[in-house]
């Protein structure tokens, strides 16, 4: 690294020689421009967020006193440039080239300029650390005085990076402007003094620097080099770089000191650089060493249309009309045109209301024969002198088709984004095109996509956030309306879930399965009776079955569910039965009441297969008719099923509906459940709950209930006492139990 | 004997390829449908509906299944009928003033507070859950948010919902095309920086 810096200088690539026009203003000493009556001070006067306002509109204020405190990590506070009282802090025209307004707090000047007490600040900072010195530079408000104004702070911070390089940039290379060339012959000591602190800011205490100016700028070189000597400063060299726009670019600059290009997309510091203007370098000097924010900059007052051009100390916050007026007045009534800035990288002010900020570099008041006029575009010749002065190796011809036609994608991918809009393609262009601001365009449009997408981006994700969240508040709705039908039936039937248990016989689903009918007819009854309870108690089935499915954690619900449409009908059924008969049924054997079920089952089928539908009264009768028949059918059911028929019974009026409401096929659909319930209960109640753990639709699960029922007779004709003893009624039961299997299919299908 | 190596020798291709095949449909399963991400992303998100649809993916569903056309999204205007023919391989066609008009500005909901009630209604009206309040206090737009797609506009009862354009601002501004010799916009009349002569 060490070789680059004495070889001997390259020269960045492209470049065109500007009419200087320096003379103007560099002859004159530096003027103090008076303090103006009122200052104002945009929050947002760097790269990054704006600042937040610490005052209130009627508090005075003292000059250097904090009003805006740096907002995030890319920030910057906001002094107040002189004593005063705030009279407001509202949106103002600032020096933007759309001419828009921003925040800006006004203060009006009582013109003591009385300063609040320095900050900490001294000589002795190489005791305090790199993060403590970067927080006074901050809080002093500083930031880069070339025109960019990106936090100084931040661009100081390594980041861990080794640094091999300073670079203090004095090339001013734009024509007009001569503030650098001014502060480097007023301020030479306080830039050379300003070394020290970055070295020891950066951690690196030997760190080679290079103060780079112009060749032209004579005196201010031989003001520094007087500097250094004085100071005994090793390792620092000034060094006069040729005069050609736009040397003082950073990259161009880089690249002229030590032959190295900093990368597409990339920082100075990738490549072990630290670049600083010297006017911040003087900045940090005095805030470090003199405790003094940023409150007053040098600015370049000149062009043909201004009285006295010269440079002029200017406190932050002026007018461009009060510094105009500084240097003497407009010459001829309204200049042709006002620019903040140079001649190439400025913009045309709209008014002259407008405040000096950190950044502003010069003021041009330009005369008529100064500015190209705007209706001299002519078509492109394709002549190639674009790309032949542009520093970034460009093709600005191509760029510019690309604009002019909207076809951004093909300008960003030749590279849109490293032209540094210096204006070089514009001023050597023939024809007198405003490249720059067709590639500014393009930009801004390319930026705008960006942000439209990001936006449309953080719709979607908001919108689907919502549909899931609208999803999931009507699922746990449904949860709660369940746990509360749950909590209801348990409260209401104690003691018949107590005496449920004691039966022995009854497992916990079975339980849970009861309680769920108890609840649904509950809730039917309380509804008024539209709905029959038994498609009340399918309805819950078929929510909690499609719950089951929805989360597979609650996979378990299926059973209880299945269980419940069962116990519905087994609910059903026992309110058909006398209760007289329960006496009768415990005397049955278990294969005598299998028996009786399926014959039961049997008739049932029979009885729908030959009855109209509308016959399901009698249906109902032939069941009554075969009371012994029946109540055995019911034996199992029945103590569960006392207090569910006491909720049937309770509700006369809601039930007898029901009934009537029933098809013959749903009716033997409910036999078959009941049937299966019973015969499945006493032997082997989970394996039946097996299948019903698939999330099934009542229908489907009727059908498998039917089967289940034909298959339980069977294993329970199976039973050795049961076989034994009667055995050709229980060949005819498997029959019939597998005849009202198929007819409940068959009633079912219908 | 040879016969049975060749059909053994394809057995054991078939099956090795087959388990490869199998193995790599599982593990590079394309989650969803692709073409439905993509005109998904070109739609513009403002989730209004005015295509017929209940948001932007469905209507994207919609264009990938054949059922719609690609000229109903009124906010999306010409550069999003544009974008989708150039994705789906189609001729670009004009807006269906059927669904809406392209409005010339963004535009953004803004809730007069005084006047609101509280009800809540443009809450749940909202599709990007861009509206701040809850029942009885005022309610507010979050501007960053909101997709103007008015749908909360229509349920106010009290009519205190404006749509109005969205502010140019120091971070929205853009710089405008300038004057071509012969530009395609028209005459641009704004001289924004300045050359030497
Ligand atoms: S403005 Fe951009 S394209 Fe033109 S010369 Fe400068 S860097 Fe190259
Ligand atoms: S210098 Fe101007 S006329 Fe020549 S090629 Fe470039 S844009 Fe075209
Ligand atoms: S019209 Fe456009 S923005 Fe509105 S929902 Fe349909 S696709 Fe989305
Ligand atoms: S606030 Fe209104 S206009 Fe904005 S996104 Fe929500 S519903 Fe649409």
């Amino acid at each position: 690294m060490l070789a680059t810096l004495f070889k001997k200088p390259a020269k960045f690539t492209g470049g065109i020689k500007l009419p200087e026009r320096k003379s103007l203003s560099n002859g004159a000493e530096l003027r103090i421009a008076p303090l103006p009556a009122q200052l104002i001070h945009p929050l947002g006067q760097h790269i990054g967020k704006a600042a937040k306002a610490c005052v209130a509109v009627g508090d005075r204020v003292l000059r250097n006193q904090p009003i805006a405190l740096g907002d995030g990590l890319i920030s910057a506070d906001v002094h107040a440039a002189s004593s005063g009282t705030v009279s407001a802090i509202e949106s103002r025209p600032i020096a933007h080239a759309s001419g828009l307004l921003a925040p800006c707090i006004v203060i009006d000047c009582d013109q003591e300029d009385e300063a609040t007490e320095p900050a900490p600040h001294g000589n002795d900072f190489l005791s305090l650390s790199s993060d403590e010195l970067r927080g006074r530079i901050r809080s002093a408000g500083i930031v880069g005085m070339g025109g960019a104004a990106f936090p100084a702070a931040v661009k100081l911070n390594a980041r861990g990076r080794a640094i091999d390089t300073l670079i203090l940039n004095g090339a001013e290379c734009e024509s007009y402007i001569t503030c650098d060339d001014m502060l480097a012959r007023t301020q030479a000591d306080e830039i050379i003094r300003s070394i020290p602190i970055f070295r020891h800011i950066l951690g690196v205490p030997n760190l080679p620097v290079i103060v780079a100016l112009e060749d032209h700028m004579q005196q201010a070189i031989a003001e520094l080099r007087a500097a250094l000597e004085k100071s005994g400063l090793r390792r620092v060299e000034i060094r006069a770089v040729p005069s050609i726009y736009p040397e003082g670019g950073e990259k161009q600059l880089i690249q002229t000191l030590t032959g190295l290009e900093v990368p597409t997309g990339g920082l100075p510091l990738d490549i072990g650089l630290v670049c600083q203007n010297i006017g911040t370098a003087a900045a940090v000097f005095r805030a470090i060493v003199h405790g003094e924010p940023l409150t007053s900059r040098i600015v370049t007052v000149t062009g043909e249309a201004v009285q006295q051009p010269g440079n002029y100390e200017v406190r932050l916050g002026s007018k461009v009309a009060d510094i105009v007026a500084a240097a003497g007045g407009y010459k001829v009534g309204k200049p042709a045109r006002l620019i903040m800035g140079g001649a190439m990288m400025g913009f045309a002010l709209k008014t002259d209301d407008v405040p000096i900020v950190k950044g502003s570099n010069c003021v041009l008041v330009a005369a008529a024969e100064e500015v190209r006029p705007t209706d001299s575009t002519m078509p492109c010749i394709r002549c190639g002198e674009c790309a032949e002065v542009c520093p970034a190796s460009l093709l600005p011809q191509q760029l510019y088709w690309h604009a002019r036609g909207d076809e951004f994608d093909k300008a960003k991918n030749l590279n849109l984004f490293d032209c540094i809009e210096c204006g070089a393609c514009a001023q050597a262009c023939p024809s007198h095109i405003p490249l720059v601001q067709y590639y500014r365009y393009a930009k801004a449009e390319i930026w705008a996509e960006e942000r439209e997408k990001a936006k449309s981006d953080a719709a979607r994700e908001r919108h689907e956030f919502r549909l899931e969240r609208v999803e999931r508040e009507e699922r746990e709705k449904l949860e709660r309306q369940k746990q509360r039908q749950a909590a209801l039936a348990a409260s209401k039937k104690p003691d018949a879930a107590s005496s449920s248990a004691s039966n022995g016989a009854a497992s916990d689903p079975v339980k849970a399965a009861l309680a769920k009918a108890a609840a649904a007819k509950a809730k039917a009854s309380d509804s008024g009776g539209a709905m029959s309870a038994i498609e009340k108690a399918k309805a819950t089935a078929k929510q909690r079955q499609a719950d089951a499915a929805g989360t597979s954690a609650t996979a378990e619900v299926a059973k209880p569910a299945s269980a419940a449409a069962a116990a519905i009908a087994k609910a059903k059924a026992a309110a058909t039965a006398t209760d007289s008969d329960e006496s009768r049924e415990s005397a049955l054997t278990p294969a005598q009441k299998a028996i009786a079920a399926a014959k039961l089952k049997a008739r049932k089928a029979a009885g729908n297969s030959a009855e109209s539908p509308t016959a399901q009264h009698e249906a109902v009768e032939t069941a009554q008719q075969t009371p012994a028949q029946l109540a055995i059918e019911k034996a199992r059911a029945a103590a569960r099923q006392k207090e569910t028929s006491e909720v049937a019974s309770a509700s006369p009026a809601e039930d007898k509906p029901a009934k009537k409401s029933l098809t013959p096929a749903e009716l033997a659909i409910l036999k078959a459940k009941a049937a299966v319930k019973k015969s499945q209960q006493p032997s082997a109640p989970s394996a039946e709950s097996k299948p019903a753990k698939k999330s099934l639709s009542p229908a489907e699960l009727a059908i498998l209930k039917a089967k289940a029922a034909a298959k339980k007779a069977d294993k329970e004709l199976s039973t050795p006492d049961a076989a034994s003893a009667t055995k050709s009624p229980a060949q005819l039961a498997i029959e019939r139990a597998k005849a009202a299997a198929k007819a409940a299919q068959q009633g079912n299908g219908e | 004997m040879s016969i049975l190596v060749a059909v053994l020798a394809l057995a054991g291709l078939a099956l090795v390829f087959g388990v490869i095949l199998g193995w790599s449909s599982v593990r590079f399963k394309v989650e969803g449908d692709p073409i439905v991400e993509q005109i998904d992303a070109l739609l513009p998100q403002t989730q209004c509906g005015q295509c017929t649809f209940p948001g932007c993916r469905p209507y994207a569903t919609a264009i990938a299944n054949g059922e719609a056309d690609i000229n109903q999204c009124p906010p999306g205007g010409e550069a999003t009928i544009h974008n989708l023919a150039d994705l789906l391989g189609v001729e670009p066609k004009p807006l269906n003033p059927e669904n809406g008009v392209e409005k010339d500005l963004p535009m953004l909901a803004i809730i007069r507070e005084d006047e609101c009630i509280g009800c809540t209604k443009c809450i749940q009206a909202c599709p990007v859950d861009a509206i701040l309040g809850a029942a009885k206090q005022m309610h507010t737009v979050i501007n960053d948010e909101c997709t103007g797609c008015e749908l909360c506009v229509e349920p106010c009862p009290v009519d205190c919902i404006d749509m109005v354009p969205v502010k140019t601002t120091l971070e929205n501004w853009r710089w405008s095309q300038p004057p071509g010799p012969v530009s395609l916009r028209g005459p641009v009349k704004e001289p924004v920086t300045a050359e030497l002569k």
